[in-house]
């Protein structure tokens, strides 16, 4: 390397600008620059040094530039980026995002299942809540003065059109079994006005409900999910296989189910169906009595005292129904230990879901 | 029901088999225990949750039944000596009314002697949770507990005549019972009575004059089945339940009555001496339990298992059922003791109980495929709590259960719809009686429970439903929305001054997306609303479906919240068709119930296919115009979107963009502006042609207004 070029590399390191850069070139390869100067040494050098020393001063030339057209290269785009550069941020400051509000834990669990439900081809159904003594009674095969009946504290209701005394002839319904006579119904007065066969059935039936009952575990309103399947062929080991699957779904695929007698008047048989303890595994704990099994919901062969009621053939059409309390499998699912908390509209629980 | 393992013991071999064991016999079977408890003497109660079906599971010996029916062993009931019925020879009874008591038997016993009963006997009624009285109670009543069968003995001396009548009475009559209460009993109750009148409530309470006392010595020992609808009455009635018309309730067995008097007459002659002069047995009412057919076919179909047919009749025997085999199938006699078995289901249920459900598989049911409407309601109410979910609202559910204080708070005036009430008869708390005809007040309890926990802001709704009284037998079911935005930090979202009324008006979207409508919003009258800031959201020309807009500063002071005049913004509105029930109550016939309504059937606008877009390039325009406070956006918008203007269609969109009050703008007035895309679906517009429409709707708007451009 050459003093010359070593000189500019030099005082190439110290530029930091275009400007300072256009100065540096100008200083070398201007018209009157350092090339330029030495280039005018050559008449008054000796003819045999001149080829050489000419020679050198062009490469040192064409060093010098090309160094400069590559400093200038990187200047400008450093110069660029320079100008496009934002402030810097602080990563950890949490992102602009509207804050979802939450979800009724009653919401949730009834959308899990009717999930779970209409996956399987089940329909949704509703009815008033509302409800005659005769759809939420008498056609369930609870007749007036049955002790049956005590079963559910009944809250009856009174308007302008029966304010008469004694028993009221309405109810706001004690559970969402109404719904099951009130669908059966209609299918059969449609089948008798098409002239078409009674069609299978398999739906839920999801809402309110209401006992007249209110401590750390009932509450006065709450909300089942009651389901029906009618079809010819069903059996109480279809019963068994439906809810068995539905609650590992639910509640996890290794989680025991167990069927046992039970009493509805509009089933039989009826069962009650236990599901292994979820807190202690089957061990016995506070939340199980000790007995590691949860009561989890009602069901039942329909009983053909009910499809009598509605209209069908019992001797034709077999079916189930079942009807659970979404409460109690919220409460199983989030450990919530008082009922309460659902109807409070505390948003420090609600927002938790 | 309480049941001691030890007494149990008495009738069935438990040598191998544990308390624990028994308690889990019973459950699988039918008879659910609810918790053992350990005793001092090393005996173990069972605590049986007995269902109303199984009146027959309310005995020790009945209990026994189950488990020997479950473990296939012996059943050993206790013998009773047996006497000549003596009917007619110095007492009598008569039954006036043969279909309320179908059977009565009556034992006389002569020299007897109170004391108190043995020391086994009193322990065994105290661990069954019956308080010893003397030797003859407590004798009636361990046979209620052995047997299942109300027992009564009332002091022979005391009764008056020589006849015990049962009957109900036509008019209304007065007695004292045992525990010393006078109660007057409405016509149709049953009595026993004795010459002189009623000496007991049938099935419920004896009289205090003919009780038995240390100083009886004759006693007269009723046994008898009454009709459980009729003592379930007069239980109700008189709010009188005992241990008898607990079970009369429930059909006791009256195949067992005499055998029971014969139990407790042999009890009593042992404990407390005397001697039997007299046996009555009348039995007018004869019970004959109807046989029912059962086919082993029809079982395996049922329980989806097949069990053998000797396992059929051997379990069916065991309970005590008599079973006849015919060339197809059995004819089956329930005992008297099983009332509650009527049909072939019934017994169904007995062989799957004993049979065990564990021990029936289960298997996923095989259903013809067929197309399901999940209802369009239920997937729109989805998305809806969706919609609200993510503009950050949080959704409550209230009680349907209200007050009429309501009205009281938000000054909803007299005959207004929402006063239209239904009645709970008998509610929880007693100012909570009504049911809810509209969601905000509760969405307003929520709200001040919320602040008083310390909430700054509150942003919740509630889907549910409404019930109104129109009149006719079932009430009007509405489903409604309610939504409360409360913000007390006073941060302003976004420049409009009014910006909690713009911002719950924003919330309407996600739900007229979901009711496919378009809302029209009219000046309110709603008392409890801020009169300037709200709104009734109607359809058409009057049809009013909900409101809107800012709680008026008054109602919002009453609600007694830290801050002074909080900014509360509200909105209700109905979603879908009412659920109108026109059924009247009835018992057999063609269902009057309406047809189930999926999401808004009538004034629907589905948005049915797409609408073609324009390939041309738009030309844009904005007009920013300076009018009197009361002119509204919308007559504006529809200035511009005139017919007669732009008969070419060539306006494609137009967009308020700005609403301004303030500085450069004379006081009374405010600056609109509107952008308006110009576009053809045919051709490239000429900028020429739009600057010509465009001046002629400045011209028009201005004109019309009387406003003035924006400089």
């Amino acid at each position: 390397m050459t003093a010359l070029q070593e000189l500019f590399l030099k005082e190439l390191e110290a530029v930091t600008s275009t400007a300072a850069l256009r100065e540096l070139r100008s200083r070398y390869t201007g018209k009157n620059g350092i090339i330029t100067g030495e280039l005018k040494k050559l008449p008054s050098l000796a003819p045999h040094e001149r080829a050489s020393f000419g020679k050198q001063i062009n490469i040192d030339k064409v060093f010098i530039e090309e160094r400069l057209k590559e400093y200038e290269k990187q200047l400008t785009s450093k110069e660029i980026k320079a100008k496009l550069s934002r402030d810097p941020v602080d990563i950890t400051l949490p992102g602009y995002y509207k804050k979802p509000g939450g979800r009724h834990p009653v919401t949730l669990v009834l959308a899990e299942i009717a999930e779970i439900f209409v996956s399987m081809g089940f329909s949704i159904e509703e009815g008033p809540e509302v409800e005659s003594d005769y759809y939420n009674f008498e056609a369930l095969n609870i007749p007036k003065n049955h002790p049956a009946r005590d079963m559910q504290d009944t809250f009856y209701i009174e308007n302008s059109a029966n304010s008469h005394a004694g028993e009221s002839a309405f109810v706001l319904r004690t559970h969402t079994s109404p719904v099951q006579v009130r669908v059966m119904e209609k299918c059969v007065e449609e089948s008798r006005s098409n002239g078409t066969p009674l069609p299978p059935l398999r739906f839920i039936a999801p809402g309110k409900v209401y006992r007249c009952d209110s401590d750390i575990s009932h509450s006065p309103m709450f909300h089942q999910v009651e389901g029906l399947v009618v079809d010819k062929n069903i059996s109480f080991s279809h019963l068994k296989g439906l809810l068995e699957g539905f609650l590992r779904r639910v509640f996890g695929p290794e989680v025991p189910v167990r069927l046992r007698p039970s009493f509805f008047p509009f089933t039989e048989p009826s069962a009650e169906v236990d599901m292994g303890c979820y807190f202690c595994k089957g061990a016995g704990c506070r939340v199980c009595k000790g007995t590691g099994w949860i009561e989890i919901m009602g069901a039942g062969m329909v009983d053909p005292r009910v499809f009598k009621a509605v209209g069908y053939d019992a001797d034709k059409y077999g079916g189930f129904a079942f009807g659970m309390g979404i409460e109690r499998i919220a409460s199983l699912k989030f450990g919530i230990d008082d009922i309460r908390l659902y109807y409070e509209g505390d948003l420090r629980f609600l927002r938790q879901f | 029901m309480l049941i001691s393992y030890n007494w149990l013991k008495e009738y069935i071999d438990l040598t191998k088999t544990s308390p624990a064991e028994v308690a889990d016999i019973l459950t699988m079977s039918g008879l659910e225990v609810e918790s053992l408890n350990k005793q001092g003497d090393g005996d173990v109660i069972l605590e049986l949750n007995v269902t109303p079906n199984r009146a027959d599971g309310l005995s020790v010996t009945g209990v026994a039944r189950d488990v020997a029916a479950v473990l296939n062993k012996e059943l050993k009931l206790p013998q009773t000596e047996a006497y000549e019925d003596t009917e007619g020879a110095g007492f009598r009874v008569d039954i006036i009314d043969t279909n309320l008591c179908h059977r009565y038997c009556g034992i006389v016993i002569n020299g007897i002697k109170i004391a108190a009963s043995p020391d086994w006997m009193q322990n065994r009624l105290n661990a069954s949770g019956i308080r010893p009285i003397n030797n003859v109670v407590d004798i009636t009543n361990y046979v209620l507990l052995e047997f299942g069968q109300p027992l009564h003995a009332f002091d022979l001396s005391k009764l008056r005549g020589d006849t015990i009548v049962v009957r109900a009475d036509d008019k209304p009559q007065a007695i004292t019972t045992l525990d010393g209460v006078e109660r007057t009993v409405p016509a149709g109750t049953l009595l026993i009575c004795d010459a002189a009148g009623p000496v007991a409530l049938a099935g419920v309470m004896g009289g205090q004059s003919s009780a038995v006392t240390d100083a009886t010595t004759d006693i007269f020992i009723e046994s008898a089945w009454f009709e459980p609808a009729s003592i379930r009455v007069t239980s109700k009635l008189t709010g009188l339940r005992s241990e008898s018309s607990f079970r009369f309730e429930r059909q006791t067995d009256i195949g067992g009555v005499k055998k029971a008097a014969l139990r407790a007459a042999s009890l009593i002659m042992e404990h407390c001496g005397g001697r039997v002069s007299e046996l009555i047995d009348y039995y007018p009412n004869k019970y004959t339990a109807p046989p029912i057919v059962l086919s082993s076919e029809k079982v395996q179909k049922f329980l989806g298992v097949e069990i053998a047919e000797n396992e059929i009749e051997d379990i069916l025997s065991r309970l005590g059922f008599k079973i006849n085999r015919r060339v197809n199938d059995y004819l089956v006699t329930p005992p008297s003791f099983r009332r509650d078995i009527e049909l072939e289901a019934d017994l169904i249920e007995e062989i799957a109980r004993i049979y065990g459900y564990n021990n029936i598989p289960a298997v996923m049911p095989e259903l013809s495929l067929a197309v399901n409407v999940v209802s369009d309601k239920y997937r729109k109410l989805a998305e809806l709590r969706h919609a609200l979910r993510y503009a950050g609202f949080t959704e409550t559910i209230n009680y349907s259960f209200t007050t009429t204080e309501d009205f009281t708070l938000l000054d909803i005036p007299e005959g207004d719809e929402r006063r239209k009430v239904v009645t709970v008869k008998n509610p929880l708390q007693k100012d909570y009686n009504i049911l809810r005809t509209f969601l905000l007040p509760s969405l307003l309890r929520n709200l001040k429970y919320n602040i008083s926990l310390g909430a700054k802001e509150v942003n919740i709704y509630e889907i549910g439903t409404v019930f109104f009284d129109v009149g006719a037998d079932f009430p009007v079911e509405q489903l409604k929305l309610a939504v409360l935005s409360y913000s007390g930090r006073g941060k302003k979202l976004y420049s409009e001054p009014a910006e909690h009324f713009y911002r719950i008006k924003g919330l309407l979207e996600p739900v007229s997306g979901i009711r496919y409508v378009n809302y029209k919003l009219r000046q309110s009258n709603e008392g409890f609303l801020d009169s300037c800031q709200s709104a009734d959201i109607c359809i058409g020309d009057s049809d009013k479906v909900g409101f809107l807009g800012l709680l008026s500063a008054e109602i919002a002071a009453k609600l007694d919240m830290i801050d002074d005049k909080p900014d509360i913004a509200v909105f209700e509105i109905d979603l879908f068709e009412a659920r109108r029930e026109t059924a009247q109550r009835r018992i057999h016939g063609a269902a009057t119930f309406p047809p189930l309504k999926g999401a808004g059937q009538t004034r629907r606008v589905e948005p049915l296919g797409y609408k073609s877009f324009s390939k041309y390039p738009p030309i844009e325009r904005d007009i920013a115009i300076v009018v009197d406070d009361a002119c509204q956006s919308i007559d504006i918008l529809n200035l511009i979107k005139a017919e007669h203007l732009d008969p070419g269609h060539l306006i494609e969109s137009v967009e308020i963009f700005d609403h301004y009050k303030g500085k450069n703008i004379p006081e009374g007035k405010k600056s609109l502006a509107f952008h308006i895309v110009y576009r053809s679906n045919e051709r490239t517009l000429v900028e020429s042609e739009i600057d010509r429409l465009h001046a002629e709707i400045v011209n028009y708007v201005t004109s019309k207004t009387g406003g003035a451009l924006r400089a």
